[in-house]
C-alpha cells in the first residue's frame, strides 16, 4: 500500500502574529547562520532548551559563534553522519523522550535529511519542522549558496540504496531537485554521468519571481544535465515536503514501469524539498535501489537571503 | 521518418540506447579504426582515459556485451562472441556508489577490505549475468550448468551453498550476498559499526575465477578473452582504484581489463601488492584518446562522418554518398571568399572609414607624436616627419596590407631603425608586392600574422571577431568529438533563432555561426568549473594565462602568430603551479602538446601546453595554434602559483616591449622576464 503524504499536516504562520506564544516544545533546534529569517525565530520560539548547530561550511570564527543557547560547532570536514550523531551524544542521548521542533531553515541539506533519518532509528515517531520563507535572494537569480570547490559527489549517509549491476548502459535515472545552483546541478550531472535525468522545480515558487530565477540558472546547467523532461519539468511546490514526496512516489511508479533500475535523488532546491526527498526515501526507498546523492562542497554562504516573509510549521511523521 | 528532428541535439553517450549506439556508429576511417585503439582481445590491460566528452564512454560500450549482442542481429551471439574472440563486460564504476565506504567509525584497512569483495561481488554477478544472457538455451549450457554452479560455489573461502543449480540462482545468491554487504555498510551510519558482515572469498578469486570456470565447461568460449570493460575510474578514491589496480596486476587468463577514466580520474598506479606501482608498458598499455585523435590525421575524416551521420538521422543530406558527402559539408558553412590582400574580408573598413584616417593610423600617429615629445629613444627628427611615415603606411586600397605596413613599421621602431627610412621602405614593398614582385617581409608577415591582423582589425574597428566553418570547429574540437557535436548544436539552434532553415537551405550565415561559437565557448568554461580539484584557482589561472594571450594578440607588435601555447621549464616552477598546471590539463583547460622533437633545456625537460581552442573565442583568440611563448619561471608563478597578485605588473612588464614606445629592461643575466618578450624580429628574419 502507498503512503499517501498528503494528509501530512502542514500550516503556515504570520510571522508578525503571537504564533510563538501558541505552543512551546522540549527541545528547538536550529542551524545558524546571520539570516534574519534564522536569528529571528530562534529568538522568537518557545522551548524548554534551544540549540545552535553551528555547520563548518559557514565558516563562522568562534568569536562569530552564538552566545545565546547551547551551541554546537562540528569541525570541518566532518562527514554528516558523524557530525550528527556526535551531536545528538553530545547535547540529545534521550531524543526519543522529548517534544522537538527544528527550524530547518539554515541546515546543510545533507545534514537536515540524516538528522531525519537518525532520529527515525532512535524511536522519534513525530516532531515539528519550521521553514521561514525569505522575502529575496540576496543577488537574485545569480546568488551562489555553496561556495568554493565541490569536493565530492556521494550518497548522503542514511540513504544509501541496495543498487544492483546491469548489463545495459541506459537503464539508471537521476531525478534532480533543481534549484538556484547550476554549478550543483552540473556537479551532479556530471558525477552521474550516465544516467537518465529527470528535473524537478520548485513550482509553485517560495516567491512569485523565484521561478523564473530558478528556470534561469537550470538553463545554465542544461547542456550537463540534459533532463530528458526538460521541456516538461516535473513540479512540486518549493515550500512543500509532503507534496514532493507525492510527486516523488508517483514519478518514480512511473519510471521503474518504464525499466528504470537503479535510481539516484539529489534534493538542490529548498530545504522543505529536501525535507520531502528524505521523507520519500525514509517510507518506501530504504530497501530498493534507490539513492540520495549530494554535491559535498566545503563552504556555503551565510547570509544568501535577505528578509523573512512567512514561516511554514511541517507536522513530520516518521516511520 | 528522421530519427532525430534536431541532428546535434545529442552529444552524450549515456542519451543514446544501446540500440542507437549500434546504429549511428562511426569508425575511424582505415584499417584498424578504433578496434585496434581499443585492441579488446589483446590480453594486456588498457588504460583509456580522456577528456570529457572524448567518446571513451560511446567506445567502452561499443565493445561490451549489450552492444555485441546487436551486432549478432538476433543470430547465435556465441557464434558473435567466437567471431570477435572476446566477451565484454562493462561495468560502471559509478555503480557501485563507491562514496558509502568511508568514515563511519570505521578504520580505512576495514574499508579497502569491504570494497575489494563488494567490487568482486558486481563483477562476479556482471560476468555470470553475461554469460547466462548470451548462451541462454544454449546446449553447452544446460549440459554443463550444474557443473559450473558447483564449481564457482568451490571458489568462496567457506562452504556456501549456491540457492540453486542454475546461473540464475548464481545471481540471486550474489545478489544476497551484495545486499547483505550494502545492508552492512548502509547501517554503519546509524549503527557505527559493520556488525557481523563476512567476507566469504579471497580477493579476486571470483573475478578470475569464474571467467576460468564458463571456459573449462562452455567450449564455445575457449579462446575467447573474458574482457571486463570497467568505465568511469574516476568515481573511486585513489584507495579503492589500489584495487582495480591489484586485479591488473594480478590478472589471470582469460580475463584482461580495458579501464576507462577521465584525465583527472587516474589517481594512482598503486596496488595493493606491498604498494608496488603498475608500470605503463609493463603491467598496462595507455591511450588518452583525445590526444590521440589530435595527433591521428584521420580525425577530420572521422568526424566529418559523424556529422553526415547526424544529419542524415534528422532526414538531411539524403542525397549523397557519404564520402562525398564529408567532402561537401564545408559548402553549408558561409565563408568569405578568397580574394587579393583579404578584399572580401575587409570590406567594412572602408565602408566605415570612408576619407577618414583609419583607427590604427590614428593611433600611430598618435603614438609617433608622444614619443617625439618625451624624446623616447625613438630615431624620427620633427613633427613633420609624422606625416611621411603616416603617408608611407598607408594602403586604403588594401586594409590588411596597411596594417601590415603598420605592423612592420612597429618592429622596426622596437628595433631603432629611422622611422622615415622605414616608412619609405615599406611603402615601396608594399607596393611592388601589389604588382606582384618581391617583398619578403610584407609576404612573411602576411603568411603568419594575417589572422591576427585581422582580429586587430575587427577589434579596433569594433566588430565581433569571426569564426566560421566547418573547418575551423573540427579544429575547435581538438580531438573531442562532444565538442564539435555541442559547438553545431549551438550554431544550428541560433541559426534557427535567425529564421534560417540550416542545412536545408542557403548556408549557414556568419551571424549564426558566430553565435553558436562563442556560446558553445562559454559553455566549456562554465562546464569545466566542475571537474577535477582546485577548479576555481585552476580557472583563474587559465583566465590569467588567456588574458597575458589576448594582450599580446592585440599588441603593436605581436611577437608570436596565433599564439595560445606556451612551454616553460618544468624543473623550475613550484610543486603548486605544477599542480595548477596539470589540474587545467586534466579538466581539459589545456591540452598537451606532443611534439615530434623533445622540447629540452640545459636542465629537463621543457613542457608545452596549448589553451583549448574552445576557449579561445572567449577570449577574442585565435583557434588555430601556431606560435608558442615562452614563459619564465616568475611569469608561470604569477599566473598559476603563488604569487598571482603579482599578475599585473608582469604582464605590463612584458607588454611594454610589444607596445609603442617599446621600452626596455636591462638584459640582465637571471632577469625575470627574458622567456622570448624580448624579440623584435620575425621567426626567420
Amino acid at each position: 500500500m502507498s503512503i499517501d503524504y498528503t494528509i501530512f499536516y502542514k500550516s503556515s504562520i504570520d510571522p508578525d502574529s503571537d504564533w510563538s506564544k501558541e505552543q512551546s516544545w522540549d527541545v528547538f533546534l536550529s542551524a545558524y547562520n546571520t539570516t534574519e529569517r534564522v536569528q529571528r525565530i530562534f529568538r522568537e520560539v518557545q522551548a524548554k532548551r534551544k540549540l545552535w548547530i553551528v555547520h563548518s561550511e559557514y565558516a563562522f570564527t568562534s568569536e562569530e559563534c552564538p552566545k545565546d543557547g547551547i551551541v554546537f560547532a562540528g569541525p570541518a570536514g566532518m562527514r554528516e553522519d558523524d557530525f550528527v550523531q556526535t551531536f545528538l551524544t553530545q547535547h540529545l542521548p534521550d531524543v526519543s523522550s522529548a517534544t522537538l521542533c527544528i527550524d530547518i531553515s539554515g541546515f546543510m541539506r545533507p545534514h537536515l535529511m540524516f538528522l531525519v533519518r537518525v532520529l527515525a532509528a532512535r524511536g522519534v515517531r513525530v516532531f515539528d519542522a519550521l521553514y521561514s520563507e525569505p522575502g529575496q535572494y540576496a543577488r537574485r537569480e545569480q546568488t551562489e549558496f555553496a561556495q568554493g570547490s565541490v569536493a565530492d559527489v556521494r550518497p548522503v549517509a542514511g540513504f544509501e540504496g541496495l543498487h544492483q549491476p546491469s548489463m545495459a548502459a541506459d537503464e539508471d535515472l537521476l531525478i534532480i531537485g533543481a534549484g538556484y545552483e547550476h554549478q550543483l546541478m552540473r556537479h551532479v550531472a556530471n558525477a552521474k554521468t550516465n544516467t537518465r535525468k529527470l528535473q524537478l522545480l520548485g513550482f509553485p515558487p517560495l516567491q512569485a519571481d523565484f521561478y523564473q530565477e530558478n528556470v534561469l540558472n537550470a538553463h545554465r546547467a542544461a547542456e550537463a544535465v540534459s533532463a530528458i523532461n526538460e521541456a516538461h519539468p516535473l513540479f512540486a511546490p518549493a515550500n512543500d515536503p509532503f507534496v514532493t514526496a507525492a510527486i516523488l512516489q508517483e514519478t518514480i511508479v512511473e519510471q521503474r514501469r518504464r525499466g528504470a533500475k537503479n535510481i539516484y535523488l539529489s534534493p538542490l532546491s529548498s530545504r522543505p524539498q529536501a525535507l520531502g526527498f528524505a521523507l520519500f526515501h525514509l517510507y518506501e526507498a530504504q530497501d530498493g535501489p534507490i539513492s540520495i546523492i549530494y554535491p559535498f562542497a566545503n563552504r556555503y554562504a551565510r547570509a544568501a537571503a535577505t528578509g523573512l516573509s512567512k514561516i511554514w510549521r511541517y507536522r513530520v511523521e516518521l516511520p | 521518418m528522421p530519427e532525430m528532428e534536431l541532428p546535434f541535439d545529442v552529444t552524450k553517450a549515456v542519451d543514446f540506447t544501446d540500440a542507437q549506439i549500434a546504429a549511428t556508429w562511426v569508425d575511424l576511417p582505415g584499417e584498424g579504426g578504433f578496434l585496434e585503439l581499443v585492441n579488446p582481445r589483446s590480453p594486456m590491460p588498457l588504460m583509456l582515459l580522456g577528456g570529457k566528452g572524448s567518446g571513451r564512454t560511446h567506445l567502452m560500450r561499443y565493445y561490451s556485451y549489450a552492444l555485441q549482442k546487436l551486432r549478432s542481429r538476433g543470430s547465435d551471439v556465441v557464434a558473435c562472441l567466437r567471431q570477435e574472440r572476446y566477451l565484454g563486460v562493462y561495468m560502471r564504476c559509478e555503480g557501485l556508489n563507491a562514496g558509502r565506504f568511508d568514515g563511519k567509525g570505521q578504520p580505512p584497512e576495514a574499508w579497502a577490505a569491504i570494497f575489494a569483495y563488494y567490487m568482486d561481488l558486481w563483477l562476479a554477478q556482471l560476468v555470470v549475468q553475461t554469460a547466462a544472457d548470451a548462451f541462454k538455451g544454449h546446449l553447452e549450457l544446460d549440459e554443463n550448468e550444474a557443473t559450473i554452479v558447483a564449481s564457482i560455489e568451490a571458489l568462496f573461502d567457506e562452504r556456501f551453498v549456491l540457492s540453486g543449480r542454475s546461473l540464475q540462482a548464481v545471481i540471486t545468491s550474489f545478489t544476497e550476498l551484495r545486499r547483505e554487504v550494502d545492508l552492512a555498510v548502509n547501517n554503519a551510519a546509524l549503527t557505527r559499526s559493520l556488525g557481523e558482515l563476512r567476507i566469504r572469498s579471497t580477493r579476486g578469486r571470483l573475478v578470475f575465477g569464474i571467467p576460468r570456470v564458463l571456459q573449462e565447461h562452455l567450449r564455445s568460449l575457449q579462446g575467447v578473452s573474458i574482457v571486463y570493460l570497467i568505465d568511469e575510474l574516476e568515481n573511486l578514491t585513489g584507495a579503492q582504484q589500489q584495487y582495480v589496480n591489484t586485479l591488473i596486476r594480478e590478472k589471470e587468463l582469460p580475463c584482461t581489463f580495458k579501464v576507462g577514466a577521465r584525465l583527472y580520474g587516474f589517481r594512482t598506479a598503486k596496488t595493493l601488492s606491498a604498494g608496488e606501482e603498475n608500470r605503463l608498458g609493463s603491467e598496462y598499455e595507455q591511450v588518452v584518446l583525445d590526444e590521440q585523435m589530435r595527433i591521428d590525421p584521420r580525425y577530420d575524416g572521422f568526424t566529418r562522418q559523424l556529422v553526415v551521420r547526424r544529419l542524415r538521422g534528422a532526414g538531411l543530406l539524403p542525397e549523397l554518398q557519404d564520402a562525398d558527402a564529408g567532402k561537401s559539408l564545408d559548402a553549408l558553412f558561409e565563408t568569405y571568399p578568397s580574394s587579393n590582400f583579404g578584399e572580401a574580408e575587409t570590406t567594412f573598413v572602408n565602408e566605415n572609414y570612408r576619407g577618414e584616417e583609419r583607427p590604427w593610423l590614428v593611433r600611430l600617429r598618435k603614438q609617433l607624436l608622444d614619443s617625439l615629445e618625451h624624446r623616447d629613444g625613438i630615431n624620427l627628427g620633427t613633427a613633420r616627419d609624422i606625416d611621411r611615415v603616416i603617408q608611407g603606411v598607408t594602403c586604403v586600397a588594401f586594409p590588411l596590407l596597411e596594417k601590415a605596413n603598420v605592423f612592420l613599421l612597429y618592429q622596426d621602431w622596437s628595433s631603432g631603425r629611422n622611422l622615415v627610412e622605414s616608412a619609405l621602405e615599406i611603402e615601396s614593398t608594399c607596393r611592388a608586392l601589389q604588382d606582384g614582385g618581391d617583398a619578403p617581409r610584407h609576404k612573411h608577415v602576411l603568411s603568419h600574422f594575417k589572422g591576427d591582423l585581422l582580429a586587430q582589425m575587427l577589434r579596433d574597428t569594433r566588430q565581433k571577431q569571426r569564426y566560421f566553418g566547418l573547418e575551423t570547429f573540427i579544429e575547435m574540437s581538438s580531438g573531442i568529438p562532444r565538442h564539435l557535436l555541442i559547438v553545431l548544436k549551438f550554431v544550428y539552434r541560433w541559426a534557427l533563432f535567425h529564421g534560417e532553415r540550416p542545412f536545408a537551405g542557403k548556408p549557414v550565415s556568419l551571424t549564426a555561426q558566430r553565435a553558436g561559437v562563442i556560446q558553445a565557448s562559454s559553455w566549456f568554461f562554465e562546464d569545466a568549473r566542475c571537474t577535477g580539484e582546485d577548479a576555481e584557482s585552476v580557472q583563474a589561472g587559465v583566465e590569467r594565462l588567456a588574458r597575458l594571450f589576448h594582450q599580446m594578440r592585440y599588441s603593436d607588435k605581436p611577437v608570436e602568430s596565433a599564439l595560445t601555447t606556451f612551454c616553460f621549464d618544468e624543473t623550475s616552477a613550484s610543486a603548486e603551479a605544477r599542480k595548477t598546471i596539470r589540474h587545467a590539463r586534466e579538466s581539459s583547460l589545456l591540452l598537451r602538446v606532443i611534439s615530434g622533437a623533445k622540447d629540452r633545456n640545459a636542465e629537463g625537460v621543457v613542457a608545452k601546453y596549448q589553451l583549448n581552442p574552445m576557449l579561445c573565442p572567449r577570449f577574442d583568440l585565435p583557434l588555430a595554434r601556431r606560435g608558442t611563448i615562452s614563459l619564465s619561471t616568475d611569469e608561470i608563478e604569477c599566473i598559476f602559483g603563488a604569487h598571482t597578485e603579482r599578475f599585473d605588473g608582469v604582464l605590463g612588464e612584458r607588454l611594454q616591449r610589444m607596445n609603442a614606445p617599446f621600452r626596455r629592461r636591462g638584459r640582465g643575466k637571471g632577469g625575470a622576464s627574458q622567456g622570448g618578450g624580448g624579440q623584435s624580429v620575425l621567426p626567420g628574419f
